[in-house]
């Protein structure tokens, strides 16, 4: 064991993949000689060659493209796209070919790809680098959709997304890149993908959240807690897609209220969908509606007023307070 | 409230919830006619009449 920052744990899970299986590719804009704009890959190319882990022209289609092509001779390819932003230039070779490969081809041919990319706000990063887009990948058949939420996990569901043989995308908050340190295995283990954790038991409210909406959601039960005796429990997603929606009805089932905690923007991301699960699989066990507490409906706003936009402690308070009184 | 019955095993739609809430009645001492275990509205009109009917 060790303690690692996220960033640490996420180099320590490419390590580990790229030592155990050499059809394990690694590759991007900046991830070789320079271990990328994070560090998240530093050293990995000269501890296994520029023939495992190389740099690429400055093209996300390309990149995207050429994990495809690979993924079809039969590497495992992970593939950064240096931030999630720039994933609309992608968004063919990603959602219009390696989904469908599996389906296209009658099983004859997959896509054990891993797509990486940095997103995520309260970092003051220019424009298009902190966008939850998070909900475009919903919506794509094929594809499974990871965000972490703290090292340990970070680690054990990349090593999961790497061995898994179909496409998963896995989104690294930049917010938790460095804002703690946990406990980490240097040898490697997995955590399953689709399956949440309750990260914070309680009686009185349901708190679905991912990503980094998952420690502004501690935050705020803690102080919910203190202040009024009432007991948050919270659910770290985890896995957005699929989701795991029995754990959340088991929830449910305690708690008969729920509320979806999201950074993304209100009619983006997956509270609407998880929301809907919510009102198929438990209605009869709700006291009220589910509400969600989201972003506005705006474009990611400019960095001076990032922390005015971002769903914040005392507005996911305000939040918890009216899903207890409906 | 009363013991016995687990909120797990309670069903009853938002609408039942919140008019047994509003009536002051726990739903664990409501007997459900509806299918499959679930308390309906007459159910809880019914456990009003009854319970009215106990304290008169």
């Amino acid at each position: 064991m060790a303690q690692m920052t996220m960033i640490q744990a996420i180099t320590s899970a490419l390590d580990n993949e790229l030592a155990r299986d050499p059809s394990v590719l690694l590759f991007g804009e900046d991830v070789g000689q320079s271990g990328g704009v994070f560090r998240a890959t530093d050293g990995l190319q000269k501890k296994y060659g520029d023939q495992r882990v190389f740099d690429t022209p400055l093209a996300e289609s390309g990149i995207a493209g050429l994990a495809t092509g690979l993924a079809l001779q039969g590497f495992r390819p992970i593939a950064e796209i240096q931030f999630f932003g720039f994933v609309f230039e992608a968004m063919d070779e990603i959602a219009g070919q390696a989904a469908r490969m599996r389906f296209r081809s009658g099983g004859r041919y997959t896509s054990p790809i891993v797509y990486r990319a940095p997103f995520g706000g309260g970092v003051k990063t220019p424009e298009m680098h902190a966008d939850s887009l998070e909900g475009l990948l919903l919506q794509t058949p094929g594809l499974k959709v990871v965000i972490p939420s703290n090292p340990y996990d970070a680690k054990g569901l990349l090593i999961s997304a790497i061995r898994d043989n179909d496409p998963v995308f896995f989104l690294e908050h930049m917010k938790l890149y460095r804002s703690m340190r946990a406990e980490v295995p240097e040898e490697a283990y997995t955590l399953p993908l689709g399956k949440a954790a309750v990260v914070r038991p309680g009686k009185d409210l349901t708190v679905v959240a991912y990503g980094a909406m998952v420690h502004t959601a501690l935050k705020a039960a803690d102080q919910w807690s203190k202040q009024k005796g009432v007991e948050a429990e919270i659910i770290d997603l985890r896995t957005i897609s699929p989701i795991d929606i029995e754990t959340i009805i088991e929830s449910v089932k305690k708690t008969n209220r729920a509320v979806v905690l999201q950074e993304a923007q209100r009619t983006a991301g997956a509270a609407a969908e998880i929301v809907a699960q919510i009102n198929e699989h438990a209605l009869y066990h709700l006291e009220g509606p589910v509400k969600r507490i989201t972003a506005p409906d705006t474009v990611y706003p400019y960095a001076q007023i990032e922390e005015e936009w971002l769903p914040s402690t005392e507005r996911v308070l305000t939040g918890f307070e009216a899903a207890l009184a409906l | 409230q009363p013991q016995g019955v687990s909120s797990r095993e309670i069903l009853a739609a938002p609408s039942v919830r919140k008019f047994a809430r509003e009536s002051g009645v726990f739903l664990g001492n409501v007997i459900p006619t509806g299918p499959n275990g679930k308390i309906l509205r007459e159910d809880v009109e019914r456990f009003l009449a009854g319970a009215d009917h106990a304290q008169s």
